[in-house]
């Protein structure tokens, strides 16, 4: 339960700082396990982006995007919890730095558009409004931020 | 140490986990046995105030626990089935640090309150070791530093042998027959409880056997086979 | 950087010695800097300077590299490590150059390696604990006027770093027993053990920390 202290902050609770911690760390597991093969798509994918759209969807906006940002610092300090066991400065100094950046916004659009009422709407509802954020925020809300990234890098104009 | 509880019962939901429990320990050794589901994890819970009683009260050492969490937690130690859940930082030291640092503040004598518990646990070597390195039975030990680090008057102890191997469970249970402070042990383990003061049948939300060891479990041997 | 040979951190160089705060600052302006210059002159220069950077910190690396015989192993974990960004930058080159022409596309490539190879040398030259650090200087300001516990974000980051192998493992041991009961599953069909079982995790954590006092 979110708290508002004497001073007026918000505070984490017990609950919610483990919540958090423990999506970051799901996060960086499916980041980091060989791609699998899913149906209907030729390619192997990462589970990457699965993770941060689940963190959305299961933890409030607040801590969706605070459970991002503490993935975003794992690996900017250097531990290998990106796709291929990567990390570190150098990937942010490259093309594909905003799209990790894009994670954090992502992750809080999803976590505030996914059905969050749930005496309101049908279940066929529900799961079609869960999908739409998922899709929203995790890939357009995280391109929105890694495509100008990349178009800095890079200086292209996009 | 006097435990007592009042009344108590435990819903959840529109199941009733424990009913009507009226009960005073004061043992040294107390072991809590009984089916699974039963309500012996609820039961022992109730006494660092985990599970909240929806009926009755709870007093330990003369404190309402509800009314004195952090007293009472400062009081009785608790460790869990499962190491993995309960130890919370990747190196051993930093865990138990973790636990000690409100009370001592001092690195100093943190450091050697440390040492001198993993020692005593005969685990000294471990002290810097990142816990997925170790052994579950080797977890177990280091979970139980972890608690008996911090001193103290009275230890709950969550089915502690289930996932350990015959050498650390009897490693584990030299330990726990050594310690001074007054324990409380659920467990299946019956063997176990042979030189116990006292056990208790939980099942059925409720208490339905309790006396020393010579008479309850042959009793439950026959009962729940 | 990728799990290599290539990406063992060299323990001592000129960078090392540099204080973690000046490394990244020094990142930060350098890169900027190159973010902002178009000029083709500049940024050749730019990256030449950045590659002696990085061959300097890595030299240690490198010999050992050259002196080894060439085995076909250990190129594979070479090739390996550069393939994926070096087809990226080749991609991305030919994309620029279609629209923008060739020298646009090799200030970008030339930007791109020089950046990479910065970053890199700051990364070798840099320990993770360094790093950490760094993060906790950042928060001790922030603590001090009560925007951030830096003991709450300390134990976040504990939990994190103690979970992530013991969930790798939960998901291998789902795994093995949806193959062991048939399944060759569906990656979909794992999420639902793989949440449940991190969920209750939650619950017991949060009850253990609680019993040791909580957070204050």
């Amino acid at each position: 339960m979110t708290t508002t202290d004497r001073s007026g902050r918000l505070s984490l609770s017990t609950q919610e700082l483990v919540r958090v911690a423990l999506f970051t760390a799901l996060v960086v597991v499916f980041a980091i396990i060989p791609p699998l093969p899913m149906p209907l798509v030729p390619v192997p994918l990462t589970l990457q982006t699965l993770g941060v759209m689940l963190a959305g969807l299961l933890l409030s906006p607040r801590l969706a995007a605070l459970s991002l940002l503490l993935y975003v610092v794992l690996a900017l300090v250097g531990l290998p919890v990106l796709p291929g066991a990567r990390g570190g400065l150098a990937v942010f100094a490259g093309p594909t730095g905003g799209f990790i950046l894009g994670f954090i916004p992502g992750a809080f659009v999803v976590s505030w558009l996914a059905a969050r009422d749930l005496s309101q709407t049908t279940s066929a509802a529900m799961i079609a409004r869960n999908f739409g954020a998922a899709v929203f925020g995790g890939a357009l809300v995280v391109y929105a931020i890694g495509v100008p990234w990349l178009a800095m890098v890079t200086g292209m104009s996009i | 140490m006097l435990i007592e509880l009042h009344k108590v019962a435990v819903e959840r939901g529109p199941r009733e986990v424990l009913h009507d429990i009226n009960i005073n320990l004061s043992e040294p050794r107390v072991g809590i046995i009984g089916p699974n589901g039963a309500g012996k994890s609820t039961f022992a819970r109730l006494i660092n105030g985990l599970v909240r009683p929806s009926k009755g009260r709870v007093v330990v050492n003369g404190l309402e626990v509800q009314d004195n969490l952090n007293a009472v937690r400062a009081q009785v130690g608790f460790l869990f089935q499962n190491p993995d859940n309960q130890i919370v930082f990747p190196v051993v030291q930093e865990d138990m640090a973790f636990g000690l640092k409100p009370s001592l503040p001092d690195k100093q004598v943190r450091q050697s309150r440390i040492k001198e518990t993993l020692k005593h646990l005969g685990i000294a070597e471990l002290a810097t070791r990142a816990i997925h390195t170790l052994s579950g039975g080797q977890k177990q030990l280091v979970a139980l530093a972890t608690v008996l680090c911090m001193r103290p008057d009275f230890l709950v102890l969550d089915e502690p042998t289930t996932q350990l191997d015959l050498r650390y469970r009897n490693r584990l249970l030299a330990i726990l027959r050594e310690l001074k402070q007054p324990l409380m042990v659920i467990t299946h383990d019956l063997d176990m409880l042979e030189s116990f003061d006292r056990v208790l049948v939980i099942d059925q939300a409720s208490i339905q056997m309790d006396g020393p060891p010579d008479q309850v479990l042959p009793w439950y041997r026959t009962q729940y086979a | 950087m990728n799990a290599s040979p290539i990406a063992k951190q060299p323990s001592e160089s000129w960078l090392h010695r540099c204080s973690a705060a000046h490394k990244l600052l020094g990142l930060f302006v350098l890169g900027t800097g190159l973010v902002l210059v178009q000029n083709l002159a500049v940024m050749a220069i730019a990256a030449i300077l950045s590659a002696a950077v990085w061959v300097s910190v890595q030299w240690p690396m490198i010999r050992s590299v050259c002196r080894q015989p060439w085995r076909f192993n250990s190129l594979t974990s070479v090739r390996q490590a550069l393939l994926w960004p070096f087809l990226t930058l080749l991609v991305l080159s030919l994309y620029i150059a279609y629209f923008s022409g060739w020298t646009q596309a090799l200030v970008v490539l030339l930007r791109l390696i020089a950046l990479l190879l910065l970053a890199l040398a700051v990364m070798a030259a840099t320990p993770v604990t360094e790093m950490m650090a760094v993060v906790e200087r950042v928060l001790q300001p922030l603590d001090r006027r009560g925007w951030v516990k830096a003991d709450k974000v300390a134990l976040m980051f504990g939990i994190c770093l103690r979970l992530m192998p013991v969930l790798l493992e939960q998901w291998q041991d789902i795994r093995q027993a949806q193959y062991a009961r048939g399944r060759h599953s569906h990656p979909i069909a794992l999420l639902v053990p793989m949440l449940v079982r991190t969920l209750q995790r939650t619950n017991e954590l949060a009850d253990a920390i609680d019993a040791r006092g909580g957070l204050r």
